[in-house]
């Protein structure tokens, strides 16, 4: 059986959002530190949880510029709980996110949330590799 | 442009000066500049003389409102007819945007002659072509724009108002033909008006397709849409302008000036050539073409650059085209929209000054209208408070400065002229580059143009990683602070629930036989335009009508002409 060496990253954005190239720089960061990335739009956040499984990552980057923050993480921990894969895949969401909300997020389960203006995109990929 | 003399004398003061500079003791020489090329890749000089425009004919800068148009299309311009303030708003409900759009009006927001602007942004479902039903819509219904989807949604935000007072464009993207035959059948069958007397600007789905990775048709079906559009409109609403030169989009994925002009224009000369498989005459098309252009911070490049395609513009319609119209030879720059790229969440105030810079440079192009956008972008969607200022930008350039008192008061520059002259240059080497590859169409089918749009962005992000790129108070001069907890725009779930429940509503009490077999038309004339184009070119924009008419949604037609036309697909 092949052994797993690399970490295995899912980079996804609703494919309603067009402010995508920042992820997309991200995902290319990522690689260059020898992560292994997917990248994927979704149509309904229910899709997520499938690809994260089928493709066995370790990490879920999900990026918010416009909306539905609120309802896509909240589902997007749910499934992943009902799936008990909560403790196996890290979560990191960054976008147009308040304090308020990075709270709310972190409260539900989610392990990093990056808002405006806070650090850059390398320090991301700390937090992913980390 | 100077004849041998002026030149000669030119040569002798460069002379004196480097023989001046010689004699000095090496200490007391300057170091020389440090070389500098602006975003497009043209590389400065220090400054500019007679020399640098002497090979530039006199006819190619010429005088405000002739051809080329370089310098304006007017004679005279914001002496008579400020900037057009053509900022879009809309979120939550049709209530809440009105509401926005009464507040801009007591400002003293106005477009072209005074109307008022309706430039309308649609929620992300709706762009999409997804009823706020759809499952898809989940959690994203009235929270970046407003959700519009049926006859009823277009009353609650329409009615009462004199349409002919209106300058509308409802920003739907993938779902503008939808939600502009829903505008059409609105004012014939609910308001009893005639749509001739509309100003109209359908949002053209082009705005995403050529470089984003989730585009709602495939390329081909797209220009044939929009040809679509395009026709109706100039059919049935002669005084709207359903073409856009987009490079908005472009400049905010990445894309430097140059290469944002080289992409939309070759993208309208596409579209341009596929109205005339349908029988459109360029001279029409053409004139219906409105430019919305990106702003950046490199002030003299964005000048060169506006200037440059209006140049451009009048050049390929006349000698491509054969247009004579002044009308078409005319590139009307009616949105260029500042930066949203240029903006910062650290320290968000600073962005009054770059919103500023940005506008100056629309200004000094002599262009028609701008869509100044707010300080507060790179966190949200605009409060009251921030489009406030916005309002406020635009005003006090056109009444407190004396920016507005002479028509393009830049020209005749060497430095402006030159760069014109070089922006243009490097707009053709992109355009030529895209003939070699085998033309507009294979450059977008196969991913190259949103590879370039990508290489681009990454090269600026990296440039600001490593300091070669400067934004003040985040990778220069930043201290640590704690800004104002953001004010980010959230809107209540009722916004959602209540705009389910309406959909629901309406399709519950409708006459369902009627709405079916009206889609059936709209299925049939989709599959017209996929088999039998051109042939079938302006059956797809009337079926939807008729649709709309019926009490089809919009999602409802999209997904038909989606099943039939093909979706859109990832490249590159």
């Amino acid at each position: 059986m092949e052994t797993k060496t690399k970490k295995r990253v899912l980079v996804t954005k609703s494919d309603q959002d067009a402010h995508e190239v920042s992820v997309r720089y991200l995902t290319q960061l990522l690689r260059d530190k020898g992560m292994e990335v997917i990248f994927t739009r979704y149509s309904i956040i229910d899709e997520v949880v499938k690809t994260a499984m089928e493709e066995d990552v370790d990490v879920i980057a999900l990026s918010f510029y416009s909306s539905g923050l609120q309802y896509d993480t909240a589902r997007l921990m749910e499934l992943l709980k009902e799936q008990g894969l909560k403790d196996e895949i890290k979560v990191v969401i960054g976008g147009t996110i308040s304090e308020g909300e990075k709270k709310e997020l972190i409260k539900i389960g989610v392990d990093e949330v990056f808002m405006p203006g806070v650090g850059t995109l390398l320090d991301v990929v700390e937090r992913v590799n980390a | 442009m100077f004849n041998d003399d002026t030149l000669k004398k030119q040569q002798i003061l460069e002379e004196q000066l480097m023989a001046a500079m010689k004699a000095m003791p090496a200490e007391a020489v300057p170091p020389p500049p440090p070389p500098v090329s602006n975003w497009s890749g043209i590389k400065l000089k220090p400054s500019y003389s007679p020399a640098d425009i002497k090979d530039i004919g006199f006819q190619e800068i010429g005088i405000p409102g002739n051809f080329p148009f370089v310098r304006s299309n007017y004679p005279f311009h914001y002496q008579v007819e400020p900037m057009h303030m053509n900022q879009g708003y809309g979120f939550a409900t049709t209530e809440e945007t009105r509401q926005r759009r009464e507040f801009l009006q007591q400002l003293g927001s106005r477009s072209q002659g005074g109307l008022v602007t309706a430039v309308m942004t649609l929620d992300l479902p709706t762009q999409r072509g997804l009823d706020p039903d759809n499952p898809a819509a989940r959690g994203k219904v009235g929270e970046c724009g407003c959700s519009f989807s049926t006859l009823d949604d277009f009353s609650e935000y329409f009615d009462g108002l004199d349409i002919t007072k209106l300058f509308t464009a409802l920003l739907a993207i993938d779902n503008a033909l939808p939600i502009n035959a829903l505008f059409a059948a609105y004012i014939r069958d609910r308001r009893k008006e005639n749509w001739a007397d509309m100003w109209n600007l359908p949002c053209n789905l082009f705005h995403h397709q050529q470089f984003w990775d989730a585009a709602g048709y495939p390329p081909k079906t797209a220009l044939k849409m929009s040809t679509e559009l395009i026709k109706w409109h100039i059919d049935n609403m002669p005084r709207s302008c359903p073409g856009a030169f987009d490079g908005y989009n472009l400049g905010e994925s990445g894309a430097p000036p140059a290469m944002e002009v080289a992409f939309a224009m070759a993208h309208t000369i596409a579209a341009i050539e596929e109205c005339q498989k349908v029988g459109l005459d360029p001279n029409i098309v053409a004139a219906k073409y409105l430019g919305h252009p990106h702003a950046c911070m490199n002030f003299f490049e964005e000048v060169a650059k506006l200037r440059a395609t209006r140049r451009l513009w009048a050049k390929i319609m006349a000698q491509r085209f054969g247009c004579t119209s002044p009308d078409a030879l005319r590139h009307k720059i009616v949105i260029a929209q500042t930066a949203g790229t240029e903006l910062t969440a650290q320290e968000i105030y600073n962005n009054i000054i770059r919103i500023t810079v940005m506008t100056m440079a629309g200004m000094m192009a002599d262009i028609e209208g701008m869509w100044v956008v707010s300080y507060d972008e790179a966190i949200s969607i605009p409060t009251e408070q921030a489009v406030k200022v916005c309002v406020r930008t635009y005003q006090i350039l056109q009444e407190e400065t004396d920016l507005p008192h002479v028509t393009d008061p830049l020209g005749g520059s060497y430095y402006v002229e030159w760069l014109t002259s070089e922006m243009e240059k490097e707009i053709l080497k992109i355009m030529d580059e895209m003939d070699k590859r085998g033309g507009y169409l294979k450059c977008w089918e196969s991913g190259w143009i949103r590879g370039q749009v990508q290489d681009a962005a990454f090269k600026r992000f990296k440039k600001l990683e490593s300091g070669e790129a400067i934004k003040i108070g985040v990778n220069k001069y930043r201290i640590e602070e704690t800004d104002p907890e953001a004010n980010i725009y959230r809107r209540p779930i009722e916004v959602e629930e209540k705009a389910i429940e309406r959909v629901r509503r309406y399709k519950a009490n409708r006459n369902q036989e009627k709405v079916k077999a009206a889609l059936e038309q709209v299925r049939i004339a989709a599959i017209k335009v996929d088999k039998e184009w051109p042939g079938s070119g302006g059956v797809l924009m009337p079926a939807l009508v008729e649709a709309a008419s019926a009490g089809a949604t919009a999602g409802e037609m999209s997904k038909i002409m989606q099943e039939n036309l093909g979706y859109g697909y990832f490249s590159g």
